[in-house]
């Protein structure tokens, strides 16, 4: 019925057919075309780009939703946070996108790796430029300011890709075209070098990289030879110091302290891992410090000893020269007369040696000005390395010790040269005063004979001139005799003056001498004084070590005795209060637990006699309720009983009961015992039954009052039953029987009556008697009454003797 | 007779049993009398009146022998059960 009544849309209905050939499948013909025009136009207008469109636009809305995110996310680290929260893998996205910038605290291993590679990087260029240290020693001082801006161009380059996080080979790379910058940058390096103390590892990178000068700004413009070399040795101790640390330290330790560099931060944040690197770090510090020490002083002590001995050999060269200029020009002045082209070639020899000399100087006093820096360092090194270091060390000693000797050579050397300097200066002033007297010569000469030149002796002279030359020559000679004895007169005190002046420079000489000598002296005392310190202190501390670990030792073995007595004791003690204790303990429980138990004693006394009392009492009860119960049963019989016949119960049961409940006392057996048999096997009647009973009973005593015991005949029956019939026994029911009664005048009749009276009295035992007075046949019929009522009475007796019985023994136990 | 009798019923009981004991041998008798009557005398109704007579008399006559003297039982034939049987 359903699927009658639904109605198939035409639609669908058209999509079961086929072709659309018949009529009746002519709606769908519509349909059908309607439908391919629609995809048809359909199609068209997708290939008109209305697909694309909509991919194009979702492309560009979903691009611009997420290049805002990304901005925003940029700007806002806790929406960032958000995002990558949420989205998965918005994290690896933004980090890729935004992170190129100033990095944030990222502990990525990567990271690590990275700065490794940088610390690797910069550590091979600290070593190329310490081994183009030298070098740069002998350009001028010009050059070493230029260079000293380039390394601070340098160390600002540096710190600066530190703090941007740019990689450092390629910020070190930039030195040579930085140092254009360097006045720019150099505020900023003025907080670094300051400020990034900490993180050590930059410090190192940026001190060491400009391992010539990275000099505070004030002294750049005053280069002080000393200061300089005490902060070259500085700084190069620290940049060794560094470059040790670099290699002792861990990778780690240095990405740890890497992100605090950024921003030259003074106080940088710090964790417990920092705190832990940082106390590794400062053993390394020490460690390295010594090993940095050594290693500087060793390395400086070698250029030292390098440009000591080529300063000596300088001086010694320059003090050859002076010498070989000196002669020549002896030579070239004694050998006056030897010929004039000797002479000239001894003049161009002269001057010769004059250049050489010259250029020895030079030289010399180049190298003895480097080679006295040089000292001047290593000594402010070696003062640094020892007060540094809590004890000087043995090769420290030494190198003092190099050092004294190397500068004591230096100076004698020196002291050669300016020797031999003196001695040309003599012969200078000498050939001075020749010249001198030769131009006087000359200039006489020209003013007797302005045509002669000297020299220039070509041709005869005439007579005149030679006269005049003889003349004036007599007279030079006059005059020169007359020179000459003054001279000798004056030689004396001159030579006196001159020897004064000789001494006075002679003390000086000695005097210098003798304070190098004293120096020298000095030092080497000191040095083996040093020496035998620290040899002393060496021996005194491991006597002392030894000394403190077997005092140590010894301690110990003491502290393990006596502890161990001491335990010893106390467990005594202690078991010994443990013992008294427990016994204490024992006692008091022992006490407590008598008493507990006296007392429970008693309780279980008391209760003993309770029970007792409780069980006499309940065994009364129950007799009693017993005894109850077979007085009612008797009374009331089986109340569930439809008629007064079936009213009986055996009483065994209860009288049982009653047995039991008596137990052992024989009066209550006895008692027991008067309950009849049959009363206990087929039971009593109750009252009422036989109150009933009897009026049947009755009916037919009267029927049959005129037989005896004999019997009789049908008619006598017959006429008894008549004078039943007749005698009417209204009157005679409610008459109470007087208080005696004569036996003789009862009939059946009245004996019935009285009975039945009794009877609805409540008296069964009378009766009962008055049934049994009954005689003949309504004896005989009423024999049965007669027996369930004396059975009944006998029951009933009884239960009242045991309930009464049961009552007074209850009675006495509730007593 | 398992139940008890009990006295006082018991001469109802006699009572009883003379009464069906007349009636039965009142029928008895009418029952004589009234073949004698249908065979040996030709239908005449005084054989039953006096068969229904005798049986009458005898009913009485046993009746007041059972009254008058009460003491005497009445005995029933049991039979005898072997164990075997059940």
């Amino acid at each position: 019925m359903w699927r009658a009544s639904r109605r198939v849309p035409s639609r669908i209905k058209c999509l079961g057919q086929g072709r659309p050939t018949s009529r009746a499948q002519q709606p769908c013909r519509n349909y059908a075309e309607e439908g391919a025009d629609k995809s048809a136009k359909a199609a068209q207008a997708s290939s008109s780009g209305g697909v694309g469109r909509t991919i194009l636009t979702a492309t560009l809305a979903v691009g611009a939703g997420v290049g805002g995110l990304t901005v925003y996310a940029k700007t806002s680290p806790e929406f960032r946070k958000t995002l990558e929260g949420n989205i998965p893998y918005a994290r690896e996205y933004l980090g890729a996108v935004l992170d190129r910038g100033p990095k944030m605290p990222d502990l990525g291993l990567g990271g690590v790796v990275d700065k490794a590679k940088d610390m690797v990087g910069m550590g091979k260029k600290k070593e190329e430029q310490l081994g183009s240290f030298l070098p740069k020693l002998s350009k001028s001082k010009a050059d070493e300011e230029e260079k000293q801006r380039k390394a601070a161009a340098d160390t600002a380059a540096q710190a600066v890709s530190v703090g941007t996080d740019e990689p450092m080979p390629v910020a070190a790379k930039e030195p040579s075209a930085a140092h254009k910058e360097s006045a720019t940058k150099r505020p900023a390096k003025e907080k670094k070098p300051v400020g990034v103390e900490k993180p050590e590892e930059t410090a190192a990178a940026a001190i060491a990289a400009s391992m010539d000068e990275p000099l505070p700004p004030e002294s750049k413009s005053e280069p002080k030879a000393k200061k300089k070399a005490e902060d070259k040795p500085a700084t190069k101790k620290k940049a060794l110091k560094e470059k040790a640390e670099d290699t002792a330290a861990a990778a780690v330790a240095a990405a740890l302290d890497q992100p605090f560099a950024t921003e030259a931060r003074e106080t940088p944040m710090r964790t417990p891992e920092e705190v832990q690197a940082k106390l590794l770090e400062k053993e390394i510090d020490d460690l390295a410090d010594r090993a940095a020490t050594l290693a500087i002083i060793q390395h400086e002590l070698q250029d030292l000893k390098r440009t000591a001995t080529s300063a000596i050999h300088a001086q010694e060269e320059a003090a050859h020269a002076t010498k070989m200029h000196s002669e020549q020009i002896k030579h070239a002045m004694d050998e006056d007369t030897s010929g004039p082209l000797g002479k000239e070639e001894q003049w161009q020899a002269v001057t010769g040696a004059k250049e050489a000399q010259v250029d020895a100087l030079k030289q010399a006093e180049a190298t003895a000005a480097a080679a006295r820096e040089n000292l001047e360092k290593v000594r402010a090194v070696i003062k640094q390395g020892k007060s540094s270091l809590s004890e000087p060390d043995q090769e420290i000693l030494s190198a003092e010790e190099e050092l004294g000797k190397l500068a004591y050579e230096l100076e004698t050397a020196v002291g050669k040269v300016s020797k031999a300097q003196a001695d040309a200066q003599v012969m200078q002033e000498y050939q001075a005063l020749v010249e001198q007297g030769r131009k006087q010569f000359k200039k006489e000469l020209e003013s007797i004979m302005p045509d002669v030149k000297l020299g220039g002796w070509r041709g005869k002279l005439s007579e005149d001139e030679l006269n005049s030359l003889i003349a004036h020559a007599h007279r030079r000679i006059e005059q020169l005799q007359s020179q000459l004895a003054e001279q000798q007169l004056l030689e004396k005190s001159r030579m006196d003056d001159a020897l004064a002046r000789q001494r006075t420079e002679d003390e000086k000489e000695t005097l210098a001498l003798l304070s190098r000598e004293l120096e020298r002296q000095k030092r080497e005392l000191a040095l083996a004084q040093d020496l035998r310190i620290a040899q002393a202190r060496d021996q005194y501390e491991a006597e002392m070590r030894t000394q403190l670990r077997r005092q140590a030792g010894a301690h110990s073995e003491h502290l393990q005795d006596v502890l161990r007595v001491q335990e010893q004791e106390l467990s005594s003690k202690h078991q010994a209060e443990m013992h008294d204790a427990l016994m204490d303990e024992r006692d008091r429980y022992q006490v407590k637990l008598n008493e507990a138990m006296a007392r429970l004693r008693g309780v279980e006394a008391a209760i003993e006699g309770r029970a007792d009392i409780e069980r006499e009492a309940r065994k009364a009860q129950e007799l009693l309720i017993a005894c109850e119960t077979l007085k009612r049963l008797i009374n009331t019989g089986n109340e569930e009983a439809a008629s007064w016949e079936e009213r009986r119960i055996p009483l065994s049961r209860e009288v049982n009961t009653v047995k039991e409940a008596a137990g052992d006392s024989k009066f209550f057996q006895t008692l027991l015992g008067s309950v009849p048999q049959q009363a206990m096997e087929a039971g009593v009647f109750p009252e009422d039954s036989l109150r009933q009973r009897f009026l049947r009973v009755k009916r037919v005593c009267r029927r049959v009052a005129m037989i005896d015991e004999t019997g009789g005949t049908l008619f006598q029956f017959f006429v008894s039953y008549l004078q039943s019939l007749l005698l009417v026994d209204a009157g005679r029911r409610s008459l109470p029987p007087g208080k005696e009664v004569d036996p003789k005048k009862l009939d059946t009749f009245t004996l019935l009556s009285y009975a039945e009276h009794s009877l609805e009295n409540g008296d069964l035992e009378q009766a009962a008697r008055f049934m049994n007075q009954l005689k003949g046949e309504p004896r005989k019929v009423a024999s049965d009454w007669l027996e369930e009522a004396r059975l009944t009475l006998e029951a009933r007796q009884a239960a009242q003797a045991l309930a009464a019985a049961a009552a007074a023994v209850g009675l006495g136990n509730l007593v | 007779m398992a139940a008890e009798v009990r006295s006082e019923d018991e001469l109802g009981k006699k009572w009883d049993r003379c009464l069906a004991d007349t009636i039965v041998k009142m029928g008895g008798g009418l029952a004589v009398g009234v073949v004698f009557s249908v065979f040996l005398f030709k239908r005449r109704p005084w054989p039953v009146a006096f068969g229904t007579g005798v049986g009458l008399g005898m009913g009485y006559s046993n009746c007041q022998h059972d009254f008058r003297n009460p003491n005497l039982l009445h005995g029933t034939f049991v039979k005898k059960i072997e164990k075997g049987e059940k």
